[in-house]
């Protein structure tokens, strides 16, 4: 892994200032990115953590029977939320399928939005899956 | 960079000096603390030999930054025996040949103690699978390692139950 420099704003306009620094990314708990790392796919000069501010890991249910779920709430949280589970069921079983216990503790919501997702399907438009259903149905009702 | 971070290791608190941004929670514990029952499998969150409690909840130290983790308590395979006595788990991977060659014990002995501290497996042999499965053992012994979680669970349910009454 190449060096990089860490640091750990403590508030979000700060992180988000740290964030331009040439070559920084977000850093949240790290199950995706450390990886990378690792196999130096992602190749980071600065890590901006931002697991300790305040305020993103709340799951807040709306008026409107939305939920606003913070960045930082961890997978695991958000699927074992009684409110959420019941109200999202299948969200929450989704959640449940993905990875191992250990990464669903660790890993964070917002970190999973922005995965670096490197599964060949996933990109494939013909391929029945994710996104690519969508497109394949949309092409097939011209 | 140097960084200075406290953690809470089995117990006790530990001022640490990390020389290197990159050092993961897993590399502490085993080069510079010396720790080394918590083992290094793939080192990419696959196998689960690097499972230890931070804060009481599983996770895969490989993939965590020890800077990151400033301040946290921490549970590893050496914290888990009350001295020579040990843990119900460990009893219980005796008892049910839940190894052969032991690499993947410490992992597993951590992620056991994760799943029912978490409280969603139940009774449920296939929900203990699933629980365990961020554990692989290439032994193959995953009969006796299901076997050991269900009784131990069994147990320590009977025993709250016990002190409930």
């Amino acid at each position: 892994m190449k060096t990089f420099e860490y640091v750990r704003p403590a508030s979000v306009p700060d992180a988000i200032a740290a964030a331009r620094l040439p070559g920084a990314v977000y850093l949240a708990a790290g199950t995706n990115l450390l990886d990378l790392m690792k196999g130096g796919v992602s190749r980071p000069d600065v890590l901006v953590d931002v697991t300790r501010l305040p305020g993103l890991d709340r799951i807040e249910p709306l008026a409107d029977g939305g939920v606003r779920i913070g960045a930082l709430v961890r997978n695991a949280d958000l699927a074992h939320d009684a409110a959420f589970a019941n109200a999202f069921p299948a969200v929450a079983e989704a959640l449940l399928s993905g990875a191992s216990a250990q990464l669903r503790n660790a890993a964070t919501v917002g970190g999973n939005l922005l995965q670096r997702t490197r599964c060949a399907y996933f990109y494939d438009v013909a391929s029945a899956c994710n996104r690519g259903a969508r497109l394949w149905l949309r092409r097939a009702s011209r | 960079m140097h960084h200075s971070i406290s953690l809470t290791i089995n117990g006790v608190r530990r001022d640490i000096a990390i020389a290197d941004s990159r050092v993961t929670l897993l590399d502490l514990l085993r080069e510079q603390l010396h720790l080394t029952g918590t083992k290094k499998g793939c080192d990419r969150g696959q196998c689960g030999a690097c499972t230890i409690l931070v804060n009481g909840r599983r996770i895969n130290s490989c993939l965590a930054l020890a800077a990151s983790n400033d301040g946290v308590d921490i549970t590893t395979i050496e914290g888990v025996a009350r001295g020579d006595e040990l843990h119900p788990l460990q009893a219980a991977f005796i008892a049910h040949d839940g190894f052969q060659c032991g690499f993947c014990t410490p992992g597993q002995i951590m992620s056991a103690l994760g799943l029912i501290n978490e409280g969603q497996a139940g009774a449920d042999a296939e929900r203990i699978r699933e629980g365990m499965s961020g554990n692989l053992c290439r032994c193959g012994a995953y009969a006796g390692i299901t076997d050991t979680v269900l009784e131990v669970q069994k147990k320590l349910t009977e025993a709250g139950e016990r002190r409930a009454a």
